[in-house]
């Protein structure tokens, strides 16, 4: 099957049972001495044009044989690949290797350790294995480049493999390479995105652990205990929802206040205020302070009868009297039954008042005035609506 | 700022946490188990502490937190300016790769292990 193919011209159909055959019989006549470049890829047409007379390669049409059937496998190949070729280590890149090189100057028929000149130092050792008959093969080797201009590190797997003359003489090496640079970024930013999660993550539940402990510490009973707790956790759960929505570090006032007072089921609430970014802390602080300041307009507030409402706005300010900008936050309740001052401090008072206070570094006032509760939340604000958090 | 009123200089502990829920609920977990504590929402407050309560036995601090320093920076610095307080680091972020905290300070992770805790501050306290 291996043997002669029949000559052009001659009319004879080609062996059926080899479609080998069939291909070869195909070919351009063998006296072209350009036919090992075949194929019309810019590679091809580029070696054809170069003047190798200045080089130590000499006049194509005098090329050996190895060289030849190398040049021609790697113009076949649609893996990046570079013949270096000889002691000058003349270059002759494939078509799917001129990615790699970016924007440096054309390869073919330089020097090897000319194109690659920043890393040399570190590929030369590899090289000359290759010419001492050694393959190698890395992986995700890590290259100093400057292929774009500017410094880089890429990362390469590829192989540097000897190739012989028809005597065994290594005449040249071949550079099989895929780029993984893509790929090993993606995985360092992966692992960055990993640790910021479990962070965040640990963070949460430390946050879980703290509502969950002061839920208990602060209950009546454990029947109080295992309610506070779970509605808690589901309010916690609701700010994140809204956290993670974004970019976890800012959530959007009205996303947060529509999330946490739709899960009360109740209709009678009206938000109403500009576009506001709070940090996370201060968000989750939030989310929890109106779940509780909910609970307690359903249990004995405005929402207790069927006729009370609930009014939260919000705005932003400038104090002439204050330096900078103000987030006021006000919680109205309306229509309720009659209200009086509890008689002890729950959490959820500890968590409307002084939580907040501390997270927004501002001032908080919980005032239950007989006709219906008050909460205002006065903080310092930073940044253009839409855009910056409470300091 | 809480337990100003019963303060025993060596057995007292000042936590600094900006996370306001996980402050107190560190603050009512000390008081309970008989410490006197005092709090700070950041650096800047912890060392304004410190300096108006001299003899503080131990500091226990997040790590990031708002302000001028975190809580690394917090606990050099106190090693610095009050050597002898014992310094107890959380965070839920492990230490980075370079980060030296003074000798003899604990570093916890976060969620904190309480009992640890409280059986590290008191062998360190009454130590």
């Amino acid at each position: 099957m291996w043997g002669s193919p029949p000559a052009v011209g001659q009319g004879e159909e080609p062996a059926r049972t080899s479609r080998f055959c069939f291909l070869v019989h195909q070919r351009t006549p063998v006296t072209d001495t350009l036919a090992f470049l075949s194929g019309d890829g810019a590679m091809a047409r580029a070696i054809r044009d170069h003047d190798w007379q200045r080089t130590s390669l000499g006049r194509i049409e005098n090329w050996s044989a190895s060289l030849r059937t190398s040049v021609s496998l790697i113009l076949n190949s649609h893996f990046p690949q570079c013949i270096v070729w000889g002691p000058d280590l003349v270059s002759i890149p494939n078509d799917a290797f001129l990615p790699i090189l970016g924007s440096k100057p054309p390869a073919l028929g330089r020097s090897f350790a000319d194109v690659w000149a920043e890393a040399w130092d570190d590929l030369a050792p590899i090289a000359e294995l290759a010419f001492a008959g050694e393959a190698t093969f890395i992986e995700n080797y890590p290259v100093r480049t400057t292929r774009f201009g500017e410094e880089e590190e890429a990362f390469f797997t590829f192989c540097y493999s000897p190739i012989r003359d028809e005597a065994g003489t290594v005449v040249g090496m071949l550079d099989t390479v895929v780029e993984t640079t893509a790929t090993i970024r993606a995985d360092r930013e992966l692992q960055v995105a990993n640790r910021e999660l479990g962070h965040r993550l640990k963070n949460t539940l430390a946050v879980t652990q703290a509502v969950t402990l002061q839920s208990i510490r602060r209950a009546a009973n454990l029947t109080e205990a295992r309610e506070a707790v779970s509605e808690r956790l589901a309010a916690l759960g609701r700010a994140t929802d809204v956290l993670t929505g974004t970019s976890w570090d800012a959530a959007d006032l009205s996303m947060l206040a529509g999330a946490a007072l739709a899960a009360q089921g109740d209709d009678r609430y009206s938000l109403d205020g500009p576009l506001v970014q709070l940090a996370s802390a201060q968000a989750i602080s939030l989310s929890l302070a109106l779940h509780e300041l909910a609970t307690n307009a359903t249990k004995y507030g405005a929402l207790s009868n069927d006729t009370g409402k609930v009014s939260l706005q919000w705005r932003l300010e400038v104090d002439p009297n204050r330096p900078g900008t103000r987030l006021l936050i006000q919680w109205t309740e309306t229509g309720g039954p009659r209200v009086s001052q509890p008689q002890r401090q729950g959490f959820g008072s500890v968590l409307i008042e002084r939580t907040l206070r501390s997270s927004f570094k501002g001032i908080t006032v919980l005032d239950f005035r007989p006709e219906g509760l008050v909460f205002t939340l006065d903080a310092p604000w930073s940044g253009t609506p839409g855009a910056g958090t409470a300091q | 700022m809480s337990g100003e009123a019963i303060l025993t200089p060596q057995h007292t502990v000042l936590v600094v946490d900006d996370e306001a829920i996980i402050r107190y609920e560190l603050v009512d977990l000390l008081e309970e188990n008989g410490f006197a504590v005092l709090d700070a929402s950041d650096a800047d407050e912890a060392i304004a502490i410190m300096e108006n309560h001299p003899g503080i036995g131990a500091v226990l601090t997040d790590v990031e937190m708002p302000g001028s320093m975190d809580g690394i920076k917090l606990v050099q610095f106190i090693r610095n300016r009050w050597p002898p307080t014992a310094l107890f680091v959380i965070s839920a972020r492990a230490l980075g790769q370079g980060t030296v905290l003074p000798e003899h300070t604990s570093f916890y992770g976060k969620p904190l292990d309480g009992r640890r805790l409280l059986r590290d501050l008191s062998a360190a306290l009454d130590g």
